[in-house]
């Protein structure tokens, strides 16, 4: 997929979807927000609303311009991610380990570019390598473990998870997937907020994220698998199984990436990890689905379709 | 089992806006990395446009703690000066920039940050506050100060009175003080002007000056200012008859 993708009808497609749902929440926000003049919470769903009008196109550029602008943009994505992560933990007055693991994210996204699928998978054993020496280079031992440890998460949870989706424009019918992906992740992060808000009295994950609910779970997981039944025409290659497995991927891994994150902030006692979209926070708050859900996604395909890869046992 | 200890950084919540404008700053890997381009790409056009000359480059300390003194035309003040520091010195030297204007907008403060290491000076609402900052970084973090005591560009090219505050910065203390005349950026990119002229650009910089016998007070400051204007005066004079 290396050619432009804005006229694709499968682009146009879900293109003429985000507009159609763009356009549609601002009328029922709109709506809303006459009915209850002064309301807090109508006033934050604005903010978080107005913010999506930049995440949605800062998505569809890349994927309209097709593997060239995708590599380069999730690699971006990456680094950007790991950055706030260091921030957050204060890791980043390393410069040893930061520079590390901001090289080890290019390097993969430059092995996901000449699509050296092998290298791929191996590489985070050398990054793990390579982190583990450079305290033994620097002759320090004082936080080692600390600043390594932060790196290998670091570089394996927002480098190499979230590699996968630049790595699935490698597979026949990228399009497709990608722009299925970037869309049933996105509605089931709004779905996640609306349900948690609307059903349930037991907390999910009480000391992880307290507004989290049973209900809202698996009304999330059930609205994930209504979007996979809506799009199931637009993936090519799938069969009952691999919808139903996309469904559970989606809406269990989505909201576990957004509790893996929850735990990073409770841990370290911050609210967001970054101050880019107002009402969602940084990168790591608005795409922390997408990390999770990514490398599953691309492995699910792998494994079924996924020719030569030697994913399916025997293969 | 002990603890990990985290400490997040203080500009977490903050926008890129936000970032900019927070001062001190800490060191940041991409400020850096920019600057280094920076630094390069400035040589590059000071040699080849202004043809820039340095004179008595030398005399600036490799590190430690200094100000530098200059007279102030033109907005090629600080950069040209940015040129003549030595490499080790491109992240410890800060330039003191009118808040008002150099950390108005988001580009300009960028603009700033990466190529003269910009520290903003709030000359109107509270200079007093932001003189207190230059003299934590000079003498508590032990980095290095730019300086245009003028306190803005001179619309005609002449050197004007030097403000006080530089006279209070450094009276009573052994931090050296380095005089500099910056000959030819007002002919090239005067106040008011929209693109720079290719004029030759020469940055001549006096030995260091210290003032540690001078009285910390409002007459030892005044005393200081005018020694240093003094001595800028002369090196301007010195180029003029050679």
């Amino acid at each position: 997929m290396n050619e432009l993708h804005f006229t694709d009808p499968v682009y146009v497609f879900y293109a003429k979807i985000w507009g159609a749902i763009l356009l549609a929440g601002g009328l029922a926000l709109g709506a809303l927000a006459l009915a209850r003049r002064g309301s807090a919470t109508v006033r934050s769903a604005l903010l978080t609303y107005r913010s999506w009008w930049v995440i949605a196109p800062l998505m569809a550029l890349p994927l309209g311009f097709g593997r060239t602008a995708i590599i380069p943009a999730v690699t971006l994505l990456s680094l950007a991610c790991f950055h706030e992560f260091a921030l957050a933990t204060g890791l980043y007055r390393d410069w040893y380990f930061t520079g590390a693991v901001y090289l080890s994210i290019v390097c993969l996204g430059i092995v996901t570019w000449i699509r050296w699928y092998g290298m791929f998978l191996v590489l985070p054993m050398y990054v793990v390598a390579l982190l583990l020496v450079i305290p033994v280079l620097r002759n320090r031992t004082e936080g080692m473990i600390q600043h390594a440890g932060l790196s290998i998460m670091g570089f394996l949870y927002f480098g190499w998870f979230l590699g996968h989706l630049a790595y699935l424009t490698n597979l026949p019918h990228a399009l497709p997937y990608l722009l299925f992906l970037t869309l049933a992740v996105a509605l089931n992060d709004v779905a996640a907020f609306t349900t948690g808000k609307l059903f349930g009295k037991r907390a999910l994950v009480s000391h992880v994220s307290p507004r989290k609910t049973w209900g809202g779970a698996v009304g999330c997981v059930l609205v994930s698998a209504v979007i996979v039944a809506a799009l199931r025409t637009k993936l090519p290659q799938f069969g009952p199984l691999q919808l139903v497995l996309s469904a559970l991927i989606v809406g269990v891994g989505g909201q576990l990436g957004d509790l893996v994150i929850s735990v990073v902030k409770r841990d370290l006692g911050v609210k967001d990890l970054g101050a880019v979209f107002p009402g969602h926070g940084g990168w790591l708050d608005r795409f922390d689905s997408l990390i999770f859900v990514s490398p599953l996604f691309y492995h699910m395909i792998a494994f079924f379709f996924g020719k030569g890869m030697s994913l399916s046992p025997g293969g | 089992m002990k603890r990990w200890v985290y400490t997040p950084s203080p500009l977490l919540q903050k926008t890129l806006a936000e970032r900019l404008t927070t001062f001190p700053r800490e060191p940041s890997m991409a400020v850096y990395g920019l600057r280094l381009l920076g630094m390069v790409l400035l040589r590059v056009v000071f040699a080849l446009y202004f043809r820039l000359r340095i004179e008595g480059g030398r005399n600036i300390p490799r590190s430690g703690p200094f100000v530098l003194v200059a007279n102030h035309a033109s907005h090629l003040d600080a950069v040209a000066l940015a040129c003549a520091l030595p490499a080790r010195q491109w992240n410890h030297a800060y330039a003191a920039a009118a808040q008002d204007y150099f950390f108005g907008s988001f580009f300009r403060a960028l603009a700033a940050i990466v190529f003269t290491n910009a520290m903003p000076f709030d000359r109107r609402d509270d200079p007093v506050k932001s003189l207190e900052l230059c003299a934590d970084l000079l003498h508590v973090s032990h980095e290095a100060l730019i300086m245009f005591p003028e306190g803005t560009r001179s619309a005609d090219g002449v050197l004007q009175r030097f403000r006080s505050g530089i006279g209070r910065l450094v009276a009573g203390t052994d931090v050296p003080v380095l005089p500099a005349f910056i000959a030819g950026a007002f002919e090239a990119w005067p106040k008011g002007s929209t693109v720079p002229k290719p004029r030759r650009v020469t940055i001549r910089v006096g030995a260091p000056r210290r003032y540690a016998a001078s009285p910390a007070t409002r007459e030892g400051a005044q005393a200081v200012a005018e020694d240093l204007r003094q001595c800028v005066l002369e090196l301007g004079e010195c180029g003029r008859a050679s």
